[in-house]
């Protein structure tokens, strides 16, 4: 094919070319060197909470008059279909003082009014404890009877941060909760995610597992039976939750160096979230640019803290069911890392921002967010090298198939750790399904996740505003209880 | 091209090798389920000679069962505990124990802690004060806890006095909750907090003494109203609220007035709500 040019030409071409795969061989190389050191560390820490885990503590929490009590923000935007069974899972919860504060950022589905049928609510007017700015004004108030909760419902600036902010002005608890509208916890979850709090002061933050409801059932509000759903998309997602959750976020936090508590599921301290001014309104990653904030600002006030992740406690949330729903979700995502990656570029490679600015953030700078690009970019050129023939076909198969088996590879570690770390997916139809969708997964899901995370990056870099997006939400599937 | 081959298949055995952890983390895990209905049994059969035919019980098998029946004695009282106590010596408990704290591994000492505090009629307050003085911050909670628990009140004062001072302190939460499970009778047992003024040791002297109804407390917390901490400034209202009298209401009207922080405020208003 390239026979007619200047062999000059053909010399640098080839060189280039060769030296560009190289470049990408040693970048995987280091790809895999980084997952493995933190899949290293996720199962030293996960045994070593599980060594420590006593019912007995918790118990003693459960009574304590020191126990911290906790307000659970909860941001809903179309949230109808679920967030009933949301609230009532939070009015089960084992512990001694829950204050629920639900916002309905604007929906145009009646989630407030679903709400309002529910349960019984009287409009009330109250000042704000901790007035903070918000992009669009509250509408009303309702203060639930009988209940420590509270319904807000406010214009939507569409922006989710801008909803969590509006809860937090009415928190009264030392400790502040956010959970999604489309959530369920586990009765035992705030008590398991509250105790590193108890255990050492210097915690500011911490977070729980989040793991896809889809295809589970529900008892009163309660995760009775998990499934692996049957639709391949939420297979693939349930797969993504125990790599991302259980696996990266224990290894992170481990080396002190966690970037993320899941806006689905993480408890602050409110008095760092006033400080902060609470979440950053602009951001699409306002979870993540709120963890960022308080390592900064924590290492430049050169205090002791501790941001810390729990592997034990469930949070139950509905993941999006149809491929064009979780392509705009990834778009979301990728422009929110873009985003917040670009506002943390000062701690990068800084040694006073610790293993956060050390490895965390160029990590995710490296891997996370150019990791979707290159990866389109190591297909092109494979295939413009082959065609060239600078590259024998064989090889490029071979390194394809490489890729496969790594990611394979990954994905059944992470059901191993599953497996022998938790029981939600123990029965022998689950780990089928998992397995088989371990070996699905790259072939059908990752060129696809690539382009999406492409996008969103793109997004970014062109400052492009975003949304919540449209979101199709089916609710969780509900048994009654028989008698 | 050789190495590339190589690659291909190390990662191809990579896989097949995870899938066989798959499956044997699954078999152990079926294995450990069928050891610990095993011990369940061992235990059951145990605690069933103990505590209903009296005498007899047969020797262990494992330090696992030891354990195990050391946890029940923690939930039981009178007869039964001393029964499962008189075992637990019998079977060397106590020494697997001391040999146990005196281990690297801080689970291990943790463990050993638990064993002695639950075998021993009364345990060592010595033995126990070098526990709160542990290097690892979770052997000294679980020390604290534990010791708590037999509800004996010679506990409160070094639980206390861990919870103030400078170095291997004890949480301020862990230490309420030992204290709450020891006989709370006197605010003088808290004296570590009202001389050193600590603000966490503030916080549990006054959430303690305060939930456990004892009336001597108002004065500290009447004092600790104006304390630059505002969690101990909340923590003083919350037990002005619950044993306050009259002579509290003054005072709170005074600090309603000239508090910043809105939460202390609102914790004020309820406080004044209960005692006008």
């Amino acid at each position: 094919m390239i026979e007619g040019l200047d062999p000059v030409v053909v010399d640098i071409v080839r060189t280039t070319l060769l030296v560009t795969t190289i470049v990408f061989a040693l970048y995987f190389g280091l790809y895999q060197l980084f997952s493995v050191t933190i899949v290293v560390r996720a199962i030293g820490a996960i045994a070593d909470e599980r060594r420590w885990a006593s019912d007995d503590l918790l118990s003693g929490t459960f009574a304590s008059p020191l126990t911290p009590g906790v307000s659970i923000l909860v941001p809903a935007h179309n949230e109808s279909a679920g967030v009933v069974a949301c609230v009532e899972s939070l009015l089960r919860l084992q512990y001694p003082q829950v204050q629920i504060i639900i916002v309905d950022d604007g929906s145009s589905d009646g989630t407030s009014d679903v709400l309002r049928e529910r349960f019984a609510t009287s409009p009330v007017d109250l000042e704000p404890l901790n007035p903070l700015p918000l992009l669009k004004p509250i509408e009303a108030l309702w203060q639930f009877h009988e209940r420590d909760a509270l319904l807000i419902r406010k214009t939507s600036s569409g922006r989710r941060a801008d909803a969590v902010n509006a809860a937090l002005q009415f928190a009264r608890h030392e400790l502040v909760c956010m959970i999604d509208g489309d959530s369920i916890l586990e009765p035992t979850a705030l008590l398991h995610v509250v105790q590193p709090f108890i255990d050492d002061p210097t915690v500011v933050a911490s977070g729980g597992i989040v793991r896809p409801a889809n295809g589970s059932v529900l008892i009163e509000a309660e995760v009775d039976r998990v499934e692996v759903p049957d639709r391949l998309i939420e297979r693939i997602q349930v797969l993504e939750y125990l790599r991302a959750f259980l696996v990266g976020r224990a290894g992170w936090s481990s080396i002190k160096g966690l970037l993320i508590i899941s806006g689905a599921f993480g408890v602050f301290r409110r008095d760092t979230l006033i400080g902060l001014g609470g979440l950053d309104a602009r951001s699409l990653a306002e979870d993540a640019e709120l963890v960022v904030a308080a390592h900064r600002h924590h290492r430049s006030e050169r205090e002791p803290y501790r941001i810390v992740f729990v592997a034990r406690p469930v949070c139950w949330t509905e993941t999006p069911s149809t491929w064009s729903a979780v392509a705009r979700q990834r778009k979301r995502w990728s422009q929110g890392l873009g985003e917040l990656l670009r506002s943390a570029r000062d701690m990068m490679l800084r040694p006073r921002y610790g293993s956060l600015g050390m490895l965390t953030l160029p990590y995710f700078w490296l891997f996370e967010q150019w990791g979707a690009p290159l990866v389109l970019a190591a297909f092109a050129l494979s295939i413009l090298t082959g065609a060239l023939g600078i590259i024998p076909w064989e090889v490029i198969g071979l390194a394809i198939a490489i890729s496969y088996f790594v990611a394979v590879a990954t994905s059944l570690l992470a059901i191993a750790i599953e497996l022998a770390a938790t029981a939600d997916y123990r029965s022998a139809r689950s780990m089928r399904r998992l397995m088989l969708t371990a070996f699905l997964e790259p072939i059908l899901f990752y060129f696809p996740h690539a382009v999406w995370r492409t996008t969103g990056l793109i997004r970014a870099i062109l400052s492009r505003p975003s949304e919540w997006g449209a979101q199709q939400r089916a609710g969780f599937v509900q048994r009654a209880t028989t008698s | 091209m050789t190495a590339l081959i190589v690659a291909g298949w190390a990662a191809m055995g990579l896989c097949a090798l995870l899938i066989v952890i798959v499956l044997v983390v699954r078999a152990r895990i079926a294995a450990g389920d069928r050891r610990a209905r095993g011990r369940r049994t061992e235990v059951s059969a145990i605690l069933r000679t103990l505590l209903v035919a009296g005498e007899g019980a047969p020797a262990p098998r494992s330090t696992v069962t030891l354990h195990a029946i050391a946890s029940v004695a923690s939930r039981v009282r009178g007869e039964d505990r001393e029964a499962i106590q008189c075992w637990l010596r019998d079977n060397g408990a106590p020494l697997v124990a001391r040999r146990g704290m005196r281990s690297r591994r801080p689970i291990e000492r943790a463990r050993a802690v638990r064993l002695y505090v639950r075998s021993t009629v009364e345990p060592s307050m010595s033995v126990l004060i070098r526990m709160l003085d542990d290097a690892d911050l979770r052997v000294r909670s679980t020390t604290a806890l534990e010791w708590g628990s037999t509800g004996r009140d010679e506990a409160i004062e070094p639980v206390m006095a861990a919870a103030c001072r400078e170095e291997r302190r004890l949480p301020p939460l862990v230490a309420s909750i030992a204290i709450m499970r020891c006989r709370l009778l006197d605010a003088e047992s808290l004296h570590a907090a009202w001389s050193t003024r600590d603000p966490d040791g503030l916080r549990v002297a006054l959430s303690t003494g305060s939930a456990a109804g004892i009336a001597a407390v108002q004065p500290y917390a009447l004092q600790s109203l104006d304390h630059d901490d505002v969690l101990v400034r909340i923590a003083a209202v919350d037990a002005l609220r619950r044993i306050g009298t009259r002579r509290a209401v003054e005072p709170l009207q005074r600090r309603a007035a000239i508090e910043g922080n809105a939460i202390v405020r609102h914790h004020v208003a309820e406080a004044l709500a209960v005692l006008s």
